[in-house]
């Protein structure tokens, strides 16, 4: 499971853009699909959307929501994704409400981030409100990103509304200027995978894939991590049941009733999880790669990935023989 | 469900206490301070408990938007808990405490008086907060006067007027409770307010205001030439305010200056101490190895030692190499931890610091 966190103020776009993102993404990407996990919420975004492409934008949020979905490649379910949309205002109001504990907590929590800035708001210096909530959010992230290291994290500047100021010509840099103090922070920090996007929603929707596409390849290589570290969690515990496996505790182990105890099996069955994980790793792997194989050139990245700096970790090692397991060779 | 926690787990956390009289720009210093922290100033960033900031942030508004300076410290004193942050590297936790005006004068009996006491014990920091217009009509009235010698009549009046007195008795109970509990004196940051009106009203550059103070800071506040103390001497303005005590200022004058510098110095004393520490440690570690190494010798010129003495020898070869990784490790921190230092001198190369009351070269202020 992946969670995203939309950050931004009121009227900065995010219903707008999870609607348009979703009808998007109903068309094959690159093989991708979303699909919403209840009817309801598919229903709702759909029609949302097309209301949107027709010029007719939706109010903006006055309660948190959540769209869990599915990922899908190819017809088949990847994994599944949450997107948290939160009520504009609930950033500034303490913590005594509701909404805003909940949100502060959900960003503990969540694997990837999706700050929203209004690129015409954004270009106007004398605009303290939009400065205050860049301000804001920078401190909102700065907060959860020391308590993530070692975790990859999707943080992704969405610059909404890009068409009241026009693609041509457009000075990336200088809309996401309020934002430099937090791009610098995060720069040549191995896990944090920064991306500047400008999207506009509307008739001429443009761009809205890009966040997504983002967040979604993160995503897979931070849960990637975490299997291949169940791999070494399994492994391990394959090798340190392995010591135990004499032949007196074999014997030991004949005798029984319950054998599934004896270290032996311990270390079978410790040894099938760890292949089992493994062999669940590198496909989320070469989705991610082919996620951003083709990543547009008007996102930014500090820190754009390659297949090389994707690569998995090591193979799991058969705890006895130190022999490279195959995966392909699993017995099923 | 409750907020996150603002200090990140094995981040050390500092105590700092900021005192001063009313009217210094205590609480408009710190305001001003977290407010340009919190949207980070050369890769620093500061931020407080989601209630915190929020509320310091939307003070920071009413004096961006409207031009309404904070309200005093109200009755009550106010705890806030900082995270310093080097982009997304966390520095140090600050336990800040933010005292009235009055806490210092009044008597012990008075509840935050007597919490004050305590709370200066306790502190790795403290921050002294002197009004710059008020120091500046003291470098004026010299000026004027037209005083050749040291004038202690006239710092007399300062001292009185800034409570100089009552911030050295705090300090020196302070430096003497910890020294009795083996701790070293807390380091001291002379903020010197205003720092807009110090050329206004001295009429002087601000580099030869700022250099009288320095010359009498021995006589103003002896406790910051104190023997193991070490002081940062740094003017701060949030803007152009100018002289008169108002409630209301020119929004459009609001010019931060210096402010992230008390942060960094606070930082940087935390992490001269963590170095002493760390090399002591390591010269006790160094001294036990070559007293290891002796021992060793000896047992191995002992006949048959190699038969009768085998337990001893393993004993005393684990010990040693337990050793030279033990100095390994601490050598490598501390390499880390000078690097760092290094680095927070140069942001701090313009400013003032005096250690066991020596004066560095004068900066270009």
């Amino acid at each position: 499971m992946v969670d995203v966190v939309m950050l931004g103020d009121s009227d900065v776009g995010k219903t707008t853009y999870i609607a348009s993102m979703y009808q998007a993404m109903q068309g094959s990407t690159r093989g991708f699909t979303l699909r919403a996990a209840q009817e309801s919420d598919h229903w709702r975004l759909t029609s949302r959307a097309s209301e949107i492409l027709h010029g007719r934008f939706p109010p903006g949020s006055d309660r948190a929501a959540e769209y869990p979905m599915m990922l899908r490649y190819a017809g088949r379910d990847i994994f599944p994704v949450t997107w948290h949309d939160h009520r504009g205002g609930a950033l500034n109001e303490r913590s005594s409400s509701f909404q805003t504990a909940r949100l502060l907590h959900r960003l503990e929590t969540a694997d990837g981030f999706l700050i929203f800035g209004d690129a015409s708001r954004l270009l106007d210096n004398d605009n303290r409100s939009a400065v205050r909530s860049t301000q804001d959010l920078t401190t909102h992230v700065l907060r959860v990103l020391p308590q993530r290291r070692s975790r990859a994290t999707p943080l992704v500047i969405v610059l909404t509304k890009v068409d009241l100021i026009g693609f041509a010509g457009l000075d990336l840099g200088r809309i996401a200027a309020p934002f430099k103090a937090l791009m610098d922070a995060v720069r040549g920090v191995a896990d944090i995978h920064l991306a500047v996007a400008p999207v506009a929603c509307g008739p001429a929707t443009r761009g809205v894939l890009r966040p997504t596409l983002w967040t979604l390849c993160f995503g897979l290589i931070a849960r990637s991590q975490e299997l291949a570290g169940n791999v070494g969690m399994h492994l391990s515990a394959a090798r340190a049941a392995a010591q135990e496996d004499t032949v007196w505790r074999r014997w030991k182990g004949a005798v029984r009733a319950d054998r599934s105890l004896t270290p032996r099996s311990i270390v079978q069955e410790r040894q099938e999880r760890a292949l089992h994980d493994w062999s669940d790793v590198m496909p989320l792997i070469g989705h991610a790669v082919q996620l951003l194989s083709d990543d547009p050139a008007s996102v930014l990245s500090p820190a754009r990935p390659t297949a090389g700096t994707l690569a998995a970790a090591p193979a799991p090692r058969c705890a006895h023989r130190g022999r490279r397991y195959r995966p392909e060779a699993r017995r099923h | 469900m409750q907020p996150s926690p603002v200090v990140v787990a094995d981040t050390p956390t500092v105590t700092v206490t900021m005192l001063g009289t009313s009217g210094s720009g205590k609480s408009t210093f710190m305001l001003g301070m977290y407010a340009i922290l919190a949207g980070g100033v050369r890769g620093y960033f500061a931020h407080a408990s989601h209630d915190d900031h929020m509320q310091l942030m939307d003070q920071w508004d009413l004096l961006y938007d409207d031009g309404r300076l904070p309200p005093p410290t109200p009755e009550r004193t106010r705890n806030y808990r900082f995270n310093f942050m080097q982009g997304i590297e966390p520095l140090l936790g600050i336990d800040w405490m933010d005292y009235r005006g009055g806490a210092l004068s009044d008597r012990a009996t008075s509840s935050d008086t007597a919490e004050l006491i305590t709370r200066m014990a306790a502190s790795d920091c403290v921050y002294l907060v002197l009004d710059g217009t008020v120091v500046a009509e003291w470098v004026r009235g010299m000026v004027d006067a037209a005083i050749a010698a040291r004038s202690l009549p006239e710092l007399g009046r300062l001292r009185r007027k800034l409570r100089v007195e009552d911030m050295t008795s705090m300090l020196l109970r302070s430096i003497n409770e910890r020294a009795n509990e083996g701790k070293p004196p807390p380091a001291l940051v002379v903020v010197i307010t205003k720092m807009d009106t110090l050329t206004t009203v001295s009429k002087l550059p601000q580099h030869e205001t700022m250099g009288l103070v320095r010359d009498y800071l021995p006589d103003l506040l002896p406790a910051a030439h104190a023997e193991g103390v070490s002081a940062l001497l740094q003017p701060v303005q949030l803007g152009h305010f100018g002289t008169e005590r108002t409630e209301v200022v020119d929004k459009d004058s609001v010019a931060p200056r210096d402010l992230e510098k008390p942060f960094i110095f606070t930082f940087l004393e935390f992490l001269t101490n963590r170095i002493a520490d760390e090399s002591q440690f390591l010269d006790a570690v160094t001294k036990r190895h070559a007293e290891g190494d002796l021992e060793l010798a000896a047992v191995k010129r002992r006949f048959g030692a190699q038969f009768f003495q085998r337990q001893r020898l393993d004993q005393l070869n684990n010990q040693q190499q337990q050793l030279v990784k033990e100095a390994e490790r601490t050598r490598a921190a501390l390499l880390q931890m000078q690097n760092r230092a290094e680095r927070l001198q140069a942001d701090l190369r313009d400013a003032w610091i005096i250690r066991s009351g020596r004066l560095p070269s004068r900066p270009g202020w």
